[in-house]
């Protein structure tokens, strides 16, 4: 058969055949070898979050309460020479997850992460941070368990590093390790601040407190809450003490109920806060009073960012205001310490006060008649007919002073 | 014999050194140790004083309204605060013994606290707030100032004085809760024109110690240092234009002033 063909296609068909033969070998013998995969180092400008990345001061790469309720992913794209067919495994652990022993047994302190196939490079890896927060070690299951958000509402403060391996059928290590150090998981906020007291001013209010010293800060958070009063002639209002909401009470004729604040006349409104009133560990908007007679504001629970009316970033602040408020109107008050990453304490005791006018002096300036006021650029024309219209001395010493100097030279 | 030829030798080189350095006194300079030398060559030239300045400062703000209202008083009392400023004067035209004439400008800073309130000003009790207001002013002036220093020049007495004459203007604004305070959408900030004259007296300071004085002429090109004590009238009420909130003041101050 063969022999009748033409010469040259017999010798191309030969060729190919041989070339089909040497590359099959090739990869036999590639195979045979035992090539190890081979991770390279974590580039960090490859991480990236479902949630917004944090500034690198604030610990970009760990994981806060918020990430954690969040469910948020974070995705290392990982660069692998030769990779191969073994399982990819990501150990996350305050210890050298590189060591059988942290990972297998009854001494084991690291846990499983991420495990799956990469046999492809770049890949992407994600690390759920709940999976971070949960620590279910090999104990709890070999093959990991996945974190829930159970696992989010744990005081839990944990400096811990990533390791990247293939691991073979047997359980042993079969490349390189690469260790990602840069992470950790802190669900604690800091200790909270005690209110010392509330004081009123036009259209805000003036909250002290007591500094926390929490070694971890990066400010304070004021909240609002509308609540009922009762008008009293001269010096302003009197609270009802834990008194029932009631519509009919409230000045402006806002709504009352699960949500009594206006949000819109909060400027700040939700952006600052990482929580949500859904999120919250205590009963808030239920029948509990703050002692103001409001119900969100709850003193020991996480607040509403609904309410969120003021915030100050200054370590050693111990006076904030919550602005934009409205006069005559009763607010609860109570504030939160945030960290790094946005974990917020608690709520504090919960204070009550009514912004009130306040009379300054270039309010009584102008009210008495006077005329000064408008802007550095509302310049005043000079009466012709004054009196005490002396500026042509000025000028007229300067013209004499010049022409004595000539003289003189 | 050795010592004697030596002896021989350094003797009129030392003398002669000796006698080329005693005859030096009019080459005057400075070194490590100070200035030295003929106190007239040393002087350098003297074209413009510096004062530093600070007084008591209250303006005078209710007098635009008569004595039908104070709501200056009401919120700052009638303490005086410290006004902190600086002049410069360019001595123009110098009368060596007699003086000196020239222009100058000055400017100034004073930051009062408010006491406000929490009712208006027809309640005769108010409470004062807990939050207060802030009045800050930037007073300015472009002057003539003529100094007679002939006195200090010819006689022991080390006194000159003074008098300034000219325009003054100043910069004001009210703060409250964190920004320019505003009543009836009217900003609290504004400027103010007017006159200002001053009169003092200075207390030539190089008279208490000559060779300290050298050497800072010397090293710091300070011809002359006083302290004065000075009057001025600052009437920064627009020249009479109703729309103006008055800020001068008519007060003392005190500082110290050199001549360079």
């Amino acid at each position: 058969m063969t022999s009748l063909l033409p010469s040259s296609l017999r010798h191309l068909s030969l060729g190919l055949l041989l070339t089909v033969a040497l590359c099959l070998s090739g990869e036999t013998a590639r195979a045979q070898s035992g090539l190890k995969p081979t991770i390279q180092r974590i580039d960090t400008t490859q991480i990236t979050r479902e949630q917004p990345l944090r500034e690198a001061n604030k610990l970009p790469y760990w994981v806060s309460r918020a990430d954690c309720l969040a469910d948020d992913v974070i995705t290392f794209r990982i660069q692998v020479t030769t990779p191969n067919t073994d399982n990819f495994e990501v150990w996350a652990g305050p210890n050298d997850c590189s060591q059988t022993v942290q990972r297998q047994g009854d001494q084991a302190s690291c846990w499983l992460v991420y495990s799956s196939g990469l046999t492809r490079s770049p890949a992407d890896v994600p690390i759920h941070a709940r999976d971070l927060a949960a620590q279910n070690t090999p104990v709890d299951g070999a093959t990991g368990v996945a974190g829930t958000e159970s696992d989010c509402n744990t005081q839990k403060h944990l400096t811990i590093g990533l390791y990247f391996m293939y691991i073979n059928d047997s359980g042993q290590i079969s490349s390189n390790v690469i260790q990602f150090s840069g992470t950790g998981v802190d669900l604690e906020g800091p200790p909270t601040p005690e209110i010392t007291d509330v004081l009123p001013s036009d259209t805000r209010l003036i909250v002290n407190w007591n500094t926390t010293n929490a070694t971890e800060f990066a400010g304070y958070r004021i909240y609002c809450e509308k609540v009922a009063s009762t008008a009293t002639s001269g010096s302003g209002l009197t609270l009802l003490d834990g008194a029932v909401v009631d519509a009919a009470a409230l000045p402006d004729g806002s709504s009352t109920g699960a949500n009594p604040l206006d949000a819109a006349a909060l400027p700040i409104g939700d952006g600052g806060s990482s929580l949500d009133a859904s999120n919250q560990t205590g009963d808030a908007g239920g029948s509990t009073s703050n002692g103001c007679g409001g119900t969100q504001l709850i003193e020991g629970q996480l607040p509403s960012s609904k309410l969120l009316c003021g915030e100050e970033s200054a370590y050693t602040a111990t006076t904030g205001y919550a602005k934009k408020l409205k006069n005559g109107q009763a607010y609860a008050i109570g504030i939160t310490a945030v960290d790094n990453l946005g974990n917020e304490s608690v709520l504090s005791n919960v204070e009550c006060n009514s912004p009130r006018e306040v009379y300054t002096f270039f309010e009584d300036y102008r009210q008495a008649g006077g005329g000064g006021g408008g802007g550095f650029c509302a310049l005043a024309r000079p009466n012709p007919r004054s009196p005490h219209d002396w500026s042509w001395l000025g000028l007229l010493a300067l013209g004499a002073c010049l022409k004595l100097r000539r003289i003189n030279n | 014999m050795k010592k004697t030829a030596l002896k021989q030798t350094c003797t009129p080189l030392l003398a002669a050194s000796a006698a080329f350095f005693y005859a030096l006194p009019g080459l005057a300079g400075v070194d490590q140790f100070g200035a030295y030398g003929d106190d007239k060559l040393a002087e350098s030239p003297q074209n413009m004083a510096v004062e530093l300045r600070v007084g008591q400062y209250l303006p005078d703000v209710d007098e635009e309204f008569g004595g039908s209202a104070q709501p200056f008083k009401d919120h700052f009392g009638g303490k005086n605060r410290w006004l902190f400023g600086l002049e410069l004067d360019w001595q123009l035209l110098r009368l060596p013994g007699i003086g000196s004439l020239g222009p100058a400008f000055g400017i100034g800073y004073t930051n009062l606290k408010s006491k406000d309130y929490y009712d208006p000003v027809t309640d005769p009790d108010r409470e004062a707030a807990a939050e207060s207001s802030t009045l800050k002013i930037l007073p300015m002036y472009g002057v003539a100032v003529v100094r007679i220093d002939a006195l200090a020049a010819h006689t022991p007495v080390p006194l000159a004085f003074y008098g300034k004459a000219g325009i003054g203007y100043g910069l004001w604004w009210a703060r409250y809760a964190e920004s320019l305070d505003v009543a009836n959408d009217v900003k609290a900030n504004d400027t103010s024109w007017g006159t200002n004259w001053a009169l003092g007296v200075s207390l030539l300071l190089d008279a208490f110690d000559h060779r300290a004085a050298n050497n800072m002429d010397a090293s710091n090109g300070i011809n002359n240092s006083y302290f004065f004590l000075e009057w001025y009238n600052s009437d920064l009420s627009g020249f009479g234009h109703s729309s103006t909130m008055q800020i001068g003041d008519s007060t003392w101050t005190t500082g110290i002033a050199f001549e360079l």
